[in-house]
């Protein structure tokens, strides 16, 4: 079963609250319906919680099974995908391309400092 | 989408918008191919008939997998030799692309050549109408191949294309036939006139006017209105086909394809009325 981080944040909230509301998820992580759709979805296949109406419980099997994965679900190493934010994207310079930052936008106090004036 | 990386939320969404997004998330799990695009669409929604239009429309939109593709493939395959009882002996299967341009019956042909018996060879499918049209011989059946059928418009005129060709190389004694992976139920008003035996593994009904009771029909009808209102009327030529082209009222996707423009085009035209660039669910080239 693939583990992503809102099936952690899920899982260990759950493993406190036994019970608790989705709206939650969203509250406390801001996950998005499709992670918690996904993650649910998974996990009530493998029957470590089930869904009624608007609120996940926890499984006798999903308690005992949590601690049996605690080191897998908690301590292991995971590859994490960042984000792209698409307001620091540029567009790529080719390789040996001539490049300049905007004049405009620097500080000026740098070339002070480079100059040796304080 | 099993191993694809989701986003959280980049806005907190109220309670109950967010319930219904979760519920349908649920339902149709293909919204997680474009989770973003979806939450985008429900957003351009800003009264309560558009929000429930959304959830009519998803409960009757077909969205068939690569899994459904080859279930598809072994329907028709078994329609074709067992119903029909085509022989590969003189059995064409021809796609009705007609360009150099790749196309969604070329990729329906693919998925269909390896369901047949071992009787069956490369030399009984052709990527192309032209193809098909310059080499078949006389005493043929041939099978015209179409990924989705709309209006009928277009396999009627592929037809017309192919039987002049046939008639100007002297082909006698010829059969056509059709098959399709879906179809729309109207479009058989214009399948009827053509005089030739054909067979669609899905018929779709239009997704307001033959699936909405009569009483609630001109309220879904005024709210898909105001949301086409807030996209685009034209963009590199193309003039925004309301509800559809002509009106077709589609509700179909193959994963990863082109999305036909029969469909509704809120799931798919690119830009809003301020020419913004909008995120859709489903891509059309």
């Amino acid at each position: 079963m693939k583990i992503f981080s809102e099936d952690i944040l899920l899982l260990k909230e759950l493993q406190i609250l036994k019970t608790l509301d989705i709206y939650l998820l969203h509250e406390k992580f801001q996950l998005s319906p499709a992670q918690v759709a996904r993650s649910i979805i998974k996990l009530e296949k493998n029957k470590i919680l089930i869904l009624n109406e608007n609120e996940i419980t926890l499984t006798e099997y999903g308690s005992m099974w949590l601690i049996g994965n605690r080191d897998f679900l908690y301590l292991e190493k995971r590859d994490y995908t960042w984000k792209k934010p698409i307001g620091l994207i540029q567009r790529n310079l080719a390789i040996n391309a001539p490049f300049s930052p905007k004049r405009k936008s620097l500080d000026k106090r740098i070339y002070k400092l480079i100059e040796g004036e304080k | 989408m099993e191993n694809k990386v989701l986003s959280r939320s980049e806005v907190k969404i109220n309670r109950e918008d967010y319930l219904r997004l979760f519920r349908l998330h649920k339902a149709y799990e293909w919204l997680a191919n474009e989770p973003e695009a979806f939450f985008e669409l429900w957003a351009l929604c800003y009264t309560e008939p558009q929000k429930i239009l959304i959830e009519k429309l998803l409960a009757t939109f077909l969205h068939l997998s690569s899994k459904d593709l080859l279930e598809t493939g072994k329907v028709i395959s078994n329609h074709t030799e067992n119903i029909w009882n085509l022989k590969s002996e003189n059995t064409f299967f021809v796609a009705t692309c007609d360009d150099d341009k790749p196309d969604g019956s070329q990729a329906f042909i693919q998925t269909l050549k390896n369901k047949f018996s071992i009787t069956w060879k490369e030399k009984n499918f052709f990527n192309s109408l032209l193809d098909g049209a310059h080499n078949i011989s006389h005493n043929s059946v041939i099978v015209l191949c179409d990924d989705f059928i709309g209006t009928g418009d277009t396999i009627k005129r592929k037809i017309a294309y192919l039987q002049n060709k046939l008639n100007e190389r002297k082909i006698e004694q010829y059969t056509i036939k059709i098959v399709s992976i879906a179809a729309m139920e109207f479009s058989k008003e214009t399948l009827d006139t053509l005089n030739v035996d054909y067979f669609s593994h899905y018929w779709l009904r239009k997704g307001i006017d033959e699936s909405i009771d009569e009483s609630e029909k001109e309220i879904y009808i005024q709210s898909m209105e105001q949301l086409e209102e807030k996209l685009l009327k034209k963009y590199r030529n193309r003039k925004l086909p309301n509800f559809g082209y002509k009106r077709s009222e589609a509700l179909f996707a193959l994963e990863a394809q082109n999305i036909p423009n029969n469909v509704f085009p809120i799931f798919w035209w690119p830009y809003l009325k301020n020419k913004d660039l909008r995120p859709t669910i489903f891509k059309r080239l």
